[in-house]
């Protein structure tokens, strides 16, 4: 079954594949010892490295994407590209829509003694 | 542990029905249960049952199946609701009514968690089953197995919930069952993990269905049905099965956290040790808004299919139709908080949630405009299925106004958890989403059957239940707006609020008489069956499935249908050119015991599960695996039908009448 | 069984189109194990504290260990890949040397993690100790749950296909099983950011 792979549409082409493997392997290595790296050296600020390694994360979760699991180059993986960004949409309103609730709940409802601080303060010396 | 605990983990003898209702409750199914077996017995009928109906891949067939055991689970849910009408119309000052307070709870948590998961989403599989892989010009759906694995999970959760009547208690903390009430502590009983676990078991099927059916409908529409041309309901099931397919995953994980509490120690939701309770609302919402979308939206694409046909006209605003679904769709995972407007977020929270609840009332309003323009100047027909149209249409608006009205986070305040809801959710499911299913339920029931249902006694059905839900919940939006609160076991004479009470009463009991005049309606469809036998096109059909025999062969379309346009069946019937593709062979599925058998070992481990009979649970796991292991490397799984066998089953068809 | 099963023979159409349609659906439930997933993350971005890089949780792992069984994943990941490639090819021999490697590296990769579980356990840190606690054993246990489940699952692969070769039934298992293992060590990568680096900060 030589080319089944390519004729259910799991791989875009009949070659090219082990290059895109390879590659793949080499770049999420390499984006993992980077963010690695960043955190153990601390050498910057922890708002930025937080940034830094998201970003380092959602590329490598697109070379992963791309080279591992080759969406995104042809037509055949058109439906599964399509479900895939809707899946990311709904993740995204999902934990970015809770993470603002339960935070507005939390620092409302069970403020620790900073929060209830900064509350006070906001009622102007309640 | 000593031995005994290890074998029968929280069973012993107090586990029976303490109370004279509970022990009528238990004792009816298991005669109804004996009864059937009985009959099953008596006919000799248990080869023909297994091999014609409980391994059957068809999705008719299992459609079917969906059908009888969500009108199963009506009378259970129904009587629930009997049951608390009953209560609050009689549990005043000094007297308190015809339950406790436990057993009340107990019977409204089971009222909405059957209504919800075994009655609306049986109702809703039942029907996409029958009429989708028609309506596409597909033989099947996509995975056959899959399908019938997921009806039988969905038994499985039915049969567990139903195991609480006689084993155990019920959990007395509402359908969505928020901690603390549903942590160990407040609720250290079985009640809460038999809630857990049939939500669990059929929520797995209703998430494989929703796989089902999204890929049936992306990949096996027949050659020439485009997008565009696709038949409204199986765009709405399309949007539907979209919104399962994410939103029941939410439902899994939290079920799952509050059984790891329960059972495991762990603290996500608890008191104390660092949970955090509002999680669970968040979470349990994320999953429960969607949820009531999924319902509503294949009642929304049934209507769109019976207005058209019964006011001789074509649908208006096709278009805007199929965007109003992706409105919907889309919109329905943004609006999940306006479930708990006071719990306490900031404004900004309650006001963005606010106005994205007011939002999504817009593409619903659009599709009410597009339906109203279709009978407009059209021929219209006074069936049976256009009445419920007509009944949901004044029922529905007026409660998605009131849904509007709490959609107003001040107003919420007030309005939160009080009969104005209440009121406001029974409006939308039961005019929305029942009625929606009972018009599909008559419209396709010759298509299925080969003869039509009873019209006088759908007739008399209609108006029971439609006077009678106006009856039920008119006073409770005035109970609401006079503060009552829901799930009230008794209240204070002083209040003035029993009439009300009562007349609420009255309505569920015209209710009760409009379900019997279905049953009747059944009945006496059965009888006159001959005479009222119709052909493939009873009603004047616009879509593919009425260019079938009623019933269709098992393999739905002799020859596929070639689709050039947008309501096909219409289109070949007015243009002359026919709708008839070529001969040819096809591959149909077996059937397969595998389904049952799978149901039957996850039935045992949810069961194992809530009784905490660990052992029963580790063979109901194996078992359930080792079944999907042989079943996956079964290379026996499908026969061919050659053309010529086929042409030779349409010919004997249309030789001799189709006798049921 | 020869070594090179080189059977030229192209899909029907019908079959190819059912086993597209077979990997498509088996795409969408790792969708929705993906938002199964993501409700695991948002409970342990609550539950671990108010603040995005919490500086409040202890530090209950060794982040080269972790580091070490990130590169094992991946590494296994890799495999995968390289299996498919040989078979393809038609060896049997060299898929079943690369589907024995994603083997090992993957039960290596569990080993470690019911290491560093029963490790915390022992000191008292196990899931039931803490809301913060029972979050990360859950979402970390879960993903590892998967992973034990694609190990049983190679192991019916590898018997399968010393057993009957490269079937059109095992070439479909083997294009499900690469995508289910490949989807893992993508939920791996923000596990590994979200709970691991993070929380070294």
């Amino acid at each position: 079954m030589k080319n089944y792979f390519h004729e259910i549409g799991l791989w875009p082409s009949a070659d090219g594949i082990a290059r895109a493997y390879v590659i793949g392997f080499i770049l999420s290595l390499a984006l993992t010892l980077i963010a690695y790296e960043l955190v153990v050296q601390a050498t910057f600020t922890q708002q930025t490295i937080i940034i830094v390694v998201a970003l380092l994360a959602l590329v490598q979760f697109g070379v992963q994407v791309r080279f591992f699991l080759h969406l995104g180059g042809e037509r055949s993986s058109r439906e599964r590209l399509a479900i895939l960004g809707a899946a990311i949409l709904i993740v995204g309103i999902l934990i970015s829509g809770s993470l603002w609730i339960m935070f507005s709940l939390n620092s409302r409802m069970m403020p620790d003694s900073e929060q209830m601080q900064d509350y006070m303060n906001a009622q102007l010396g309640f | 542990m000593n031995w005994q605990e290890f074998i029968f983990g929280r069973l012993s003898w107090s586990v029976l029905p303490q109370n004279a209702i509970a022990w009528g409750g238990a004792i009816f199914m298991i005669a109804c249960i004996l009864i059937l077996v009985g009959v099953i017995t008596s006919f000799g009928a248990w080869r023909w049952l297994w091999r014609e109906w409980l391994t059957s891949l068809d999705p008719k067939k299992i459609g079917v199946m969906y059908l009888i055991v969500a009108g199963v689970m009506l009378v259970r849910g129904g009587t629930d609701a009997l049951l608390l009408r009953t209560q609050q119309a009689t549990s005043v000052g000094n007297s308190f009514g015809i339950l406790s307070a436990t057993h009340f709870q107990e019977i409204f948590s089971a009222h909405g968690s059957i209504m919800i998961f075994f009655v609306a989403m049986g109702l809703m599989f039942g029907l996409i089953n029958l009429v989708l892989p028609l309506q596409i010009g597909s033989r099947d759906v996509a995975f056959p197995f899959l399908n019938s694995l997921s009806f039988w999970l969905f038994c499985a959760g039915a049969a567990l919930i139903n195991c609480s009547l006689l084993l155990g208690d019920f959990s007395t903390a509402g359908w969505l069952a928020y901690p603390p009430l549903s942590e160990l502590v407040y609720s250290p009983t079985t009640g809460v993990d038999y809630w857990i676990w049939s939500l669990q078991i059929g929520g797995l099927g209703s998430l494989l269905s929703g796989v089902n059916f999204l890929v049936t409908i992306v990949k096996m529409r027949v050659k020439g049905m485009t997008w565009m041309r696709l038949p409204v309901f199986s765009w709405s099931v399309l949007g539907s099965m979209s919104l399962v397919v994410f939103a029941f995953p939410i439902l899994t994980v939290t079920l799952t956290l509050l059984y790891l509490d329960r059972t495991a120690g762990m603290h996500f939701f608890t008191a104390g040790g660092g949970g955090n309770m509002m999680m669970y609302v968040n979470l349990i919402w994320a999953w429960g808004h969607p949820e009531v979308y999924i319902l509503i939206l294949p009642a929304f694409g049934v209507f769109s299919e019976i207005v058209p046909v019964f006011s001789s006209k074509k649908l208006a605003g096709y278009t805007s139709m199929v965007y109003a679904i992706w409105g919907i769709v889309g919109l329905s995972f943004l609006v999940w908080l306006h479930h708990f407007f006071t719990m306490g977020a900031g404004s900004d929270v309650n006001a963005f949630f606010g106005i994205m609840t007011a939002v999504i009332a817009v593409p619903t309003g659009v599709k009410i405009f597009n339906w109203l323009f279709t009978m407009y100047r059209g021929r219209i027909r006074f069936t049976s299925p256009m009445l419920w149209f007509i009944g949901f249409v004044i029922l529905f608006t007026l409660g998605g106004v009131a849904g509007v009205v709490m959609a107003e986070p001040p107003a919420d305040y007030e309005l939160h958890n009080s009969l104005f809801l209440v009121a406001h959710f029974h409006t939308m499911i039961v005019s929305g989403v029942l009625f929606g299913y009972f018009a599909g339920l008559t419209y396709w029931f010759p298509k299925f059957f080969g003869f039509t249902l009873d019209e006088k006694w759908g007739k008399r059905a209609f108006w029971f239940w439609f006077l009678g839900f106006i009856l039920a919940f008119g006073p409770l939006y005035l109970l609401g707006l006079e503060g009552a609160t829901r799930r009230l076991d008794h209240y204070s004479a002083a209040l003035g609020w029993q009439p009300l009470f009562a007349v609420a009463g009255v309505g569920a009991g015209m209710i009760a008489i409009g379900f019997c005049c279905q049953m009747a309606q059944i009945v006496a469809s059965f009888r006159k069956r001959h005479e009222n036998r119709v052909g493939n096109d009873p009603w004047g059909g616009r879509t593919l499935e009425w260019a079938t025999s009623s019933p269709p062969p098992s393999y739905n379309f002799a020859q596929l249908p070639l689709v050039h346009a947008r309501d096909a069946f219409w289109a070949s019937k007015h243009s002359g050119v026919p709708l008839e593709g070529q001969f040819e062979d096809f591959s149909m599925p077996k059937n397969t015991g595998a389904g049952i058998i799978i149901a039957g070992f996850i039935f045992l481990l949810g069961f194992a599960a809530v009784w905490h009979l660990w052992w029963l649970l580790v063979l109901g796991f194996l078992g359930a695996v080792v079944t999907l292991l042989i079943h996956a490397f079964n290379d026996d799984t499908e026969h061919l039908v050659t053309a010529s066998e086929v042409m030779h089953l349409e010919a004997g068809l249309r030789r001799t009448p189709s006798t049921i | 069984m020869t070594d090179h099963q080189h059977t030229d023979v192209t899909l029907s159409h019908e079959d190819r189109a059912a086993d597209s349609t077979t990997l498509f659906g088996f795409w969408t439930y790792l969708m929705t194990d993906l938002v199964l997933f993501a409700s695991l993350f948002a409970v342990f971005a609550v539950l671990r504290g108010p603040q995005f890089g919490g500086a409040s949780i202890q530090n209950i792992f060794s982040l080269p260990f972790v580091l070490f069984e990130t590169i094992v994943l991946l590494t296994s990941s890799f495999a995968c890949g390289l299996a498919l490639l040989a078979a393809r090819e038609g060896k049997v021999k060299g898929t079943i040397f690369w589907l024995c490697t994603t083997f090992v590296l993957g039960a290596l990769f569990v080993g470690m993690e019911v290491h560093e579980f029963a490790g915390l356990v022992a000191q008292g840190l196990g899931p039931s100790q803490s809301g913060f606690l029972s979050a990360y054993f859950t979402l970390v246990g879960t993903h590892g749950l998967h992973v034990t489940i694609g190990l049983l699952w190679l192991i019916v692969l590898i018997v399968a296909i010393l057993k009957r070769g490269f079937s059109r039934g095992n070439m479909r298992k083997l294009a499900l099983f690469a995508i289910f293992w490949h989807f893992l060590d993508i939920i791996w990568i923000f596990i590994f950011i979200i709970v691991y680096l993070t929380g070294s900060l």
